[in-house]
């Protein structure tokens, strides 16, 4: 994962190993350059899923298409844009594992297209639902729908060094002028809740003191005018072409429109948003971000001046100060209380506007069993099994 | 038979037209709706409601209610602007253009009249929406530039329509008799070709403004066209298609509204070319 | 004929050439730096100026528009910038779904269309008659987009008989995917259809009204033998002369059903790649689709002169 060649995503969040030392067959000593509180949790996720060190050096850049893993199930095929198909692995350590004996995984990227499937038993499990279509899954017949907490959130990137947003007080002007409670209640049919900032509910680490997010026309107008455009400005908005990120985004143009400030919305595919989200080319762009489970990685690597994801340029000494102190030290009540000040500090100089938590809901059939539904979102399948009727 | 007498008949004929009624009264409705809509429309069409959002039809909202909470029937009234907007516009960039173009190829002939019908057919080999799609794409998505597209792509048809009209009269003996006595090409233009054009023209537009409504519609649908909050009866349209189980209304009257609209524009089309049409005078 | 499509094959290659500048043009009228556009603004210098060398961009127009069309006359239509997919490759991928379409759609119209224009022709001003004229006017001026929304209200939300969109292979299963192919087909073919009944049935009492069937008539023949021999073959002429003007409306047509009912063909390559700013990927399937609109027309002039032997096209 460090080499830097093979170009890991996840090699900035593995950057405090120093080195790794086998004990003995089930036995590993990991040593860190530091202090570094989020790495067992780190490892819970895409960090942590070992790679077969003989697969990697026989492919190499083509490892993607050859994955070898040490999960329950083993890879068949990918058809690109069509499925990806993993078959029972009968040698796994458990052996009364796994149950199930093939998964396909489909990717249907409409979302009405996708809901159709599931209610047709043309597939069995359903990641992420349209908020509107939640209420009649419930209803339907054979269908079970699942709603936690989760880790996500969603904001609008304010790109932080070109105008107009390159000034703290228009950033806190589209602050407090969105109105998140409107947002939750009518794009989101009132799931998951308002965000106002990288923590979302089910984390130890989000300030639940927190009221300064509340709409507040006239002072939003007020920093307006302090900072330079008492008579608003024009801006431009990226998102992405679904339809809830489409009548979210009017709705926060119609917001915006009340204290003087024309955005104007540009609608992109994912992947060109993605591209130009990383490439800086954007002076606001609305994306989310599915989180992480420790609160480190929901806001370091975005508000950290050195942070991997950080691509509004937002730089604060005294919040790198926070965040650095609060991975290092191992005590949860100490670093709530960091992490608190961390949320002060970021609604305060405003880099993201954050809008809005999701739920996690998931949908599967009815003779689907044994599914654990975890807030990270992603589909373990080692228990499940279909129930034959 | 001298003009006044000719459109008589033509009116006469119009009327006679069942189809051309009916449409002349849907197109009359239609611009009735343009001119009127600040008037006729009880909300602002972008004033948003969030605490009525998708609502079915009721007294308070007689259309309902969208996504956002606007009101659809104001909506669907002001979006008649958006639509007139893309018929008058594209055909008056179809005859800026080629109404010159029809005219040189017409007139000069020769190699003039071979290049600019060589570039028509070329416009012409193109399927039209893919080739508006194509410039939107370039250009960027925006209503205007939907339009100059649109505009585009209907160059071919006006510039082939007065391109035959100059040759028709070229051919005519009396012009050739004015000629001879040193008329210019100016006046044969202004007293013979552009007379005998107005009643193709008249038809062909009013095919063309209805062709342009639906095109502009569809672009608009596909999210190339307007952008939101701007009511058009397309952008409305696409919005009710990820609502159709929750909210089957919103899809109802802006389609509704460019149907009639479209249909309005194409029989008064069929109704006026009718009403021109020699064969049935006597 | 052969020969005929031959000729005529010969005469359309100046004009391909010319929808090839277009298509090169429209592209390459982007407004800014491609580079800048494709890297972002933050991009340095020197990735710029590689980007520029890689792509072409640093030679002189007409030489980047020579290498262009030699590309594409090798079937290189160049590579997608998201996905690095040939272009070629993605348009093949999705052409059989589109193909299905389009034959599903015009059976769909000419299954409705013909009984009904020649029923409406030979029975005039009965109730069949009222229905296909009222038919033809409302069929045509429906838009495409709105008829398709109200079929899957209907059919596949309130009586769920069908699915409201999505789309099942053929290798799949034949049920499901004729299922799929319904909906979409029915929108796609209903303002075709609208037109060819108009044509048809006015081809037909034109026909009907000719001296020689007349003279048919008088010798005794059934009505039916009349119809079906003498009319219908000139009648079959105004098919094909509206199938042939209404190609490009349903090329069209094809791309808003495809985007509709999220059927993965090249209409809706073409939508989602304008959305991912794919401009290579636009490119390539502007060309594709005019070229093989251009051959389509060409090949319904040639069946046309073939069908009626007054029209012999030199």
């Amino acid at each position: 994962m460090r080499d830097p060649a093979l170009a890991s995503p996840r090699r900035s969040e593995i950057a405090p190993v120093k080195e790794v030392r086998v004990v003995d067959a089930a036995t590993v000593e990991v040593t860190l350059t530091a202090p570094f509180s989020p790495f067992l949790s780190v490892l819970t996720d895409r960090a942590g899923m070992m790679v077969s060190r003989a697969a990697v050096e026989k492919y190499g850049e083509d490892y993607a298409r050859n994955p070898v893993g040490t999960g329950p199930f083993r890879f068949v095929e990918w058809v690109k844009d069509d499925h990806l198909t993993l078959k029972r692995f009968d040698g796994y350590w458990d052996p009364s594992l796994p149950h199930l004996d093939e998964i396909v995984y489909r990717p249907i990227p409409d979302h009405s297209v996708r809901f159709a499937a599931m209610r047709t038993g043309q597939i069995d499990v359903m990641h992420q639902i349209a908020p509107k279509d939640v209420a009649a899954a419930r209803a339907e017949r054979g269908l079970k729908v699942s709603e936690i907490a989760s880790l996500w959130w969603q904001a609008i990137h304010l790109n932080n060094q070109v105008p107009p947003f390159n000034v703290k007080a228009v950033r806190q002007a589209i602050w407090y002028a969105v109105d998140r409670a409107v947002i939750q209640r009518v794009v989101y049919y009132g799931q998951g809740a308002p965000a106002w900032g990288p923590f979302p509910p089910s984390m130890w680490a989000q300030d639940r003191e927190f009221t300064d997010w509340k709409r507040d026309v006239a002072r939003a107008k007020a920093k307006l005018a302090e900072g330079g455009m008492p008579n608003g400005f024009s801006f431009t908005v990226k998102g992405w072409n679904q339809p809830t990120h489409v009548q979210e985004l009017q709705i926060v143009q119609a917001q915006l429109k009340e204290i003087g400030v024309d955005m104007k919305i540009e609608l992109l595919e994912f992947g060109k948003l993605l591209a130009d989200l990383n490439s800086h080319t954007f002076v606001a762009l609305r994306i989310g971000w599915s989180g992480r489970p420790d609160p480190d990685g929901n806001a370091h690597v975005f508000l950290h001046s050195k942070g991997g994801l950080n691509r509004v340029r937002y730089s604060n000494p005294k919040m790198d100060e926070l965040l650095d102190q609060a991975r290092a030290e191992s005590d949860i009540g100490k670093r709530k209380a960091l992490y608190v000040q961390v949320t002060r500090l970021a609604a305060e100089d405003a880099p993201y506007a954050w809008l809005h938590h999701d739920a996690e809901i998931k949908v599967w059939a009815d003779h689907v069993k044994g599914f654990e539904h975890i807030s990270d979102g992603m589909m373990r399948m080692k228990g499940v099994w279909i129930e034959q009727r | 038979m001298d003009g006044a007498s000719l459109t008589a008949i033509a009116l006469r004929q119009f009327r006679r037209s069942h189809v051309g009624r009916v449409g002349a009264a849907l197109v009359a409705t239609f611009l009735g709706l343009t001119a009127l809509a600040p008037l006729l429309a009880p909300y602002d069409p972008v004033a948003t409601d969030f605490a009525t959002v998708l609502a079915p039809p009721s007294w308070t909202h007689p259309f309902g209610t969208d996504d956002i909470g606007r009101d659809i029937l104001s909506r669907v009234i002001h979006g008649s602007r958006v639509s007139l907007e893309a018929g008058l516009f594209t055909v008056a960039v179809a005859l800026v253009v080629g109404l010159p173009l029809g005219l040189a190829a017409g007139f000069v002939g020769g190699r003039v009249d071979d290049l600019i019908m060589r570039a028509v057919e070329v416009i012409l080999s193109f399927p039209t929406l893919v080739l508006a799609l194509g410039i939107t794409a370039i250009l960027g998505p925006k209503l205007i530039h939907a339009l100059f597209a649109i505009g585009v792509v209907f160059v071919p048809h006006f510039a082939r329509l007065i391109r035959g009209q100059v040759l028709a009269v070229k051919e005519n003996d009396f012009v050739a008799a004015a000629t001879a006595l040193g008329a210019t090409d100016l006046r044969v233009v202004v007293l013979h070709v552009l007379p005998n054009c107005i009643a193709p023209l008249l038809v062909q537009s009013s095919f063309s403004i209805s062709f342009a409504i639906l095109t502009e519609a569809a672009l608009s649908f596909l999210g190339l066209g307007t952008q939101p909050p701007t009511p058009s009866w397309g952008i409305m349209l696409s919005t009710a298609r990820a609502y159709l189980e929750q909210a089957p209304w919103l899809g109802a009257f802006p389609g509704l509204a460019i149907f009639l609209t479209v249909l309005g524009f194409n029989l008064l089309g069929d109704g006026i070319r009718d009403a021109l049409d020699p064969r049935l005078t006597l | 004929m052969v020969k005929l499509l031959g000729r005529r094959l010969l005469a359309t290659i100046p004009l391909l050439f010319l929808v090839s500048l277009v298509v090169f043009a429209l592209v390459h009228a982007l407004p800014g730096d491609p580079a800048v556009l494709f890297l972002g603004e933050e991009a340095d210098p020197e990735t710029l100026a590689r980007f520029r060398v890689r792509l072409g961009l640093d030679r002189p127009l007409v030489a980047q528009y020579a290498a262009w069309l030699g590309r594409a006359l090798r079937g290189d239509l160049g590579r997608s910038l998201r996905t690095n997919q040939p272009v070629a490759e993605s348009i093949l991928e999705r052409l059989p779904v589109t193909l299905e379409l389009l034959v599903a759609a015009l059976s769909v119209s000419l299954a409705i269309a013909i009984p009904m224009g020649i029923v409406s022709a030979v029975k005039r001003n009965s109730g069949v008659d009222l229905v296909s004229t009222v038919f033809a006017l409302v069929g045509f001026a429906m838009p495409g987009f709105w008829l398709g929304i109200i079929l899957i209200y209907v059919f596949a939300l309130l009586l769920r008989w069908l699915p409201p969109s999505g789309w099942v292979p053929l290798p799949a299963s034949v049920p499901q995917n004729l299922l799929s192919l319904v909906l979409p087909a029915f929108t796609l073919g209903t303002a075709l259809a609208a037109l060819v009944t108009r044509q048809l049935r006015s081809g037909m009492l034109e026909v009907l009204r000719q001296d020689y069937v007349r003279t048919a008539q008088a010798k005794g023949l059934s009505e039916r033998q009349v119809v079906g021999k003498h009319a219908l073959k000139n009648a079959l002429i105004s098919v094909v002369t509206v199938v042939g003007l209404q190609l490009g409306g349903l090329l069209g047509n094809t791309i808003i059903t495809e985007t509709l009912f999220a059927l993965p063909g090249v209409g809706r390559l073409m939508i989602d790649s304008i959305f991912s700013r794919d401009f290579f990927v636009v490119q390539g399937v502007i060309l594709f689709l005019a070229v093989g609109y251009v051959l389509s027309n060409l090949l319904v002039d040639v069946l046309y002169s073939y069908l009626d032997p007054r029209i012999r096209l030199h």
